[in-house]
């Protein structure tokens, strides 16, 4: 099966993490279509125009910004995003208040290769799931 | 042309908040770079390997000796900024803080008390912190648990199943004094326990192999 037949846009300014969460997703999902976008000026417009049921790999601070506030405006717009949102570190609250805004999940950034593995499989399965519903 | 000052006098920001913006910013922040350096060193280990595998002989015996080194230096660094996020967590979850019977507290457990009527005693607390501390000491089976009283506090010993580190008094304080030392222990979740209990001003201590918790009687609990 294909699963990795979907767009994907990975939203984070710290570079060498996008360039290894992209690594990651060509291994796992070699057929995904893999945006990056590393400078946070402008994001909010350049996401709205994202693939059609692309999903979104969110940094949670975004130049110092707490990205969670961007969620149900982007949502609102283009419903058929799927946003997962990612931290280096996330407490339960945060993890609430990004499910609450839209977010289909948030996760703190694994510190193994193993771990990443597993956490963008898990989002692309449940990404899926979202997009067939 | 001289700038006046402003009129209104600003807020200042409470010590606690300071110390509660630090520990995230230490905690997340420095994370960041950290797990770039893990996961660098990771990538490089697994091409080293695949290169090895390749052509049938380890070509950089040094380069992973270092790639090791290196990953192993990042998971100690992870260990210790993973207990201030711990700390850092607990002194800013919240609390339910109400009234309710001992027998309540420690439902599931077997008490044993010189107290009369301990099942009359009420205590003012939030209860999760209280449960997760017997969890944790004892596992998930029924644990003897000692009930003692003053005036002002039931006084609960808590006896441990995991092995705790000769360590007497507090476990926070030991964490404080040395990361290193403590990070990633049964230390380290004792100290986060301690935390969100002395925010309800609820004493904590280790002492002879067991943790006592100092639960404040509410008004009207029997004598």
């Amino acid at each position: 099966m294909n699963q990795g037949a979907v767009p994907v846009v990975i939203v984070d300014d710290e570079v060498d993490h996008a360039i290894i969460i992209r690594r990651v997703l060509a291994a796992i999902a070699p057929y995904a279509a893999v945006d990056v976008m590393t400078d946070p000026h402008g994001v909010e417009d350049r996401l709205l125009q994202a693939p059609f049921r692309a999903l979104l790999l969110m940094d949670r601070m975004l130049a110092g910004r707490q990205s969670i506030d961007l969620i149900p405006g982007l949502l609102h717009a283009r419903p058929d995003l799927s946003i997962a949102l990612l931290s280096a570190a996330l407490s339960d609250e945060d993890r609430k208040r990004a499910l609450a805004a839209g977010a289909v999940a948030a996760a703190e950034k694994p510190g193994t290769l193993d771990g990443w593995r597993m956490l963008l499989r898990e989002l692309l399965g449940l990404h899926r799931a979202r997009s067939v519903a | 042309m001289t700038a006046s000052p402003p009129s209104a006098v600003p807020k200042t920001e409470s010590p606690e908040d300071i110390l509660d913006a630090l520990l995230f910013s230490v905690s997340h922040d420095l994370r960041s770079p950290l797990l770039t350096l893990s996961l660098s060193a990771e990538l490089i280990r697994e091409s080293v390997d695949a290169a090895g595998d390749a052509n049938g002989v380890d070509q950089a015996g040094n380069t992973a000796v270092a790639l090791d080194a290196l990953k192993q230096g990042a998971e100690d660094l992870e260990r210790m900024l993973s207990a201030l996020t711990t700390v850092s967590r607990a002194r800013r979850r919240e609390q339910e803080i109400r009234t309710l019977p001992v027998r309540v507290l420690l439902g599931g457990h077997v008490v044993s008390s010189n107290v009369e009527h301990p099942e009359g005693l009420t205590v003012r607390v939030d209860a999760t912190p209280v449960r997760e501390l017997i969890d944790r000491l004892c596992g998930e089976d029924p644990a003897e648990i000692r009930l003692g009283r003053t005036d002002t506090h039931v006084i609960l010993r808590i006896p441990s199943r995991a092995d705790l580190p000769v360590l007497d008094g507090s476990p926070l304080i030991a964490l404080a004094r040395s990361l290193q030392l403590w990070a990633g222990t049964i230390v380290e979740d004792l100290a986060s326990l301690q935390l969100q209990l002395a925010r309800q001003a609820v004493p904590m201590e280790l002492a002879d192999g067991a943790v006592y918790v100092w639960l404040p009687v509410s008004a009207g609990s029997s004598r």
